[in-house]
């Protein structure tokens, strides 16, 4: 009971599922890296640089589980302490992950702090002042029992600098609409302290001191422009 | 019928069209611990497409093109949109309104009342984006951990707890997504609907009841699976532990969860539903 138009019509259908498939594949977007292999982290900001050098510390430990997890994440970390010659102390990690995309984008400090167990008790995106340009970053308050840890970050991801799951999935969205899975690299400043508000001035020093120190040509590979 | 050249062209352009999703999902998705049930809701999905079989094929069809066409268009759109940008709850869940619209545009509504059910199922087959998990995963891992630590510490072993990282004795253990997580959540409230369409109880709000009971049945069934980790892991040592958590500790929630629900249903059944007589199940 076959109508004599049917066949055209599934055909047509047919066509239509086909190309969809085609037109998905054809607009799929490939990575596009700002870091190549040749390039570590450890060689993005000097181990001395104005009043800072690296503070010999014990390593941290951290739990294996954990570490692999990390490992499957990013493509390199990296965690140092600096210290300045007053004694101020200054947490900084960077974690380079090459594609951004969802599954396996950059955690932001606000949702790895919580899943530890740290209690957030702020974040504020606000931006800091250099000399180079304004940074957008975010301030997040992390708390543990009597641990108090103020942390500024931004990400960078792809030609953009943002903060927060808001500016960091539109940007993947942005970039992605536009062929492009861009790489991602998170900058966090922390130290442990119960003076907030003076933490964040000692962290906007360190950060100003840290981008007089870095070379101008890894500075893309360091910041993006606001989205 | 469709002759059988076209059936081959539309199962072909499918297969074509979602093959890769399966793939992707069988290579990803399906993958992560927790989230095992994935075949086994689509195995589900088919199966319930195939007992409606016979009634869609005997049932006039009184083809609807505007609201086919139009239901297609908006699901390859999806498609497209959640294929290439990896948005897998579109690519996926694209499944419903690409079949619902091939129903409407060969079968008619008439089509599509008979295979609401199994299209809604695939709901359950859809990937749940990650934020939406975390934002449920967050307080239940939380209560999960404090429930766990407070029933052992009543039971007098050395247990600690900060955040979601369990102590006991010398081993330490994070309460993982997967042990508390929306995942396991959404595949118990799949069962449940299933379960719900086999019994296929009249009573709209017993139905209800027993949706809304998942969640609680899903807490109670994850405080057994840490607890029994704990313990595994406490006797046995940390490697134990993770052996049981990758093997029969899933299989344990559900379990657990399934004589749970299946428990609650009939006392439910006992003490408020007495008049619900079952009816038999209209297919089967």
């Amino acid at each position: 009971m076959a109508e004599p138009n049917t066949l055209r019509r599934t055909l047509l259908i047919s066509a239509a599922l086909c190309g969809s498939a085609g037109l998905a594949v054809a607009l799929t977007p490939r990575p596009q890296r700002f870091m190549d292999n040749s390039q570590r982290l450890a060689d993005l900001v000097p181990q001395r640089f104005g009043r800072w050098r690296l503070a010999e510390l014990a390593p941290g430990l951290v739990s294996p589980d954990v570490a692999s997890s990390i490992a499957g994440l990013y493509s390199e970390t990296l965690a140092r302490t600096y210290i300045r010659d007053d004694g101020q102390m200054i947490m900084l990690s960077l974690a380079y992950g090459e594609n951004q995309t969802r599954e396996s984008q950059i955690h932001k400090p606000e949702v790895c702090y919580a899943a530890q167990g740290f209690a957030i008790q702020g974040l504020t995106p606000e931006s800091v002042r250099t000399r180079q340009r304004e940074i957008p970053v975010m301030r997040v308050l992390a708390n543990m029992q009597s641990r108090q840890e103020p942390i500024t970050y931004w990400i960078r991801s792809g030609k953009y600098t943002v903060r927060g799951w808001k500016e960091q999935n539109y940007a993947r969205l942005v970039q992605g609409l536009q062929g492009v899975i861009p790489d991602g690299l998170l900058v966090r400043v922390s130290s442990i302290s119960n003076d907030t508000a003076a933490a964040y001035r000692l962290q906007d020093a360190f950060i100003q001191d840290m981008l007089d120190a870095v070379a101008p040509d890894k500075m893309p590979l360091l910041l993006g422009q606001p989205i | 019928m469709l002759p059988l050249t076209e059936q081959l062209v539309l199962g072909l352009s499918l297969a074509i069209l979602y093959g890769p999703a399966y793939v992707m999902l069988d290579q990803t998705v399906w993958n992560v611990v927790g989230q095992g049930h994935g075949p086994v809701m689509a195995a589900l999905a088919l199966w319930l497409a195939w007992q409606r079989k016979d009634t869609y094929l005997a049932a006039p069809s009184q083809q609807a093109p505007m609201a086919g066409g139009l239901t297609l268009i908006a699901g390859l759109l999806m498609y497209v949109l959640g294929r290439s940008q990896n948005f897998p709850i579109l690519y996926v869940g694209s499944q419903i309104w690409v079949l619902g619209g091939l129903i409407l545009l060969y079968k008619g509504w008439r089509g599509l009342k008979i295979m609401w059910f199994p299209l809604f199922f695939i709901t359950f087959i859809t990937p749940v984006p990650g934020p939406l998990v975390d934002l449920v995963t967050g307080p239940m891992k939380a209560a999960v951990s404090w429930a766990a630590e407070n029933l052992m510490y009543a039971l007098g072993y050395p247990i600690g707890r900060a955040g979601v990282t369990l102590t006991i004795g010398p081993y330490k253990l994070l309460v993982a997504d997967a042990c508390a997580g929306l995942n396991s959540i959404f595949a118990l409230e799949a069962i449940g609907v299933f379960y719900m369409s086999v019994m296929n109880h009249k009573n709209v709000w017993r139905n209800i009841l027993l949706a809304v009971l998942v969640l609680p049945t899903s807490f109670l069934s994850n405080v057994v699976r840490v607890i029994t980790l704990v313990l595994v892991t406490y006797y046995f040592g940390d490697e134990a532990g993770q052996g049981f958590v990758h093997g029969f500790a899933g299989i344990l929630l559900f379990v657990v969860a399934t004589v749970a629900m299946i428990a609650l249903d009939a006392l439910m059944g006992a003490l408020f539903f007495r008049n619900d007589r079952q009816q038999e199940p209209h297919h089967g």
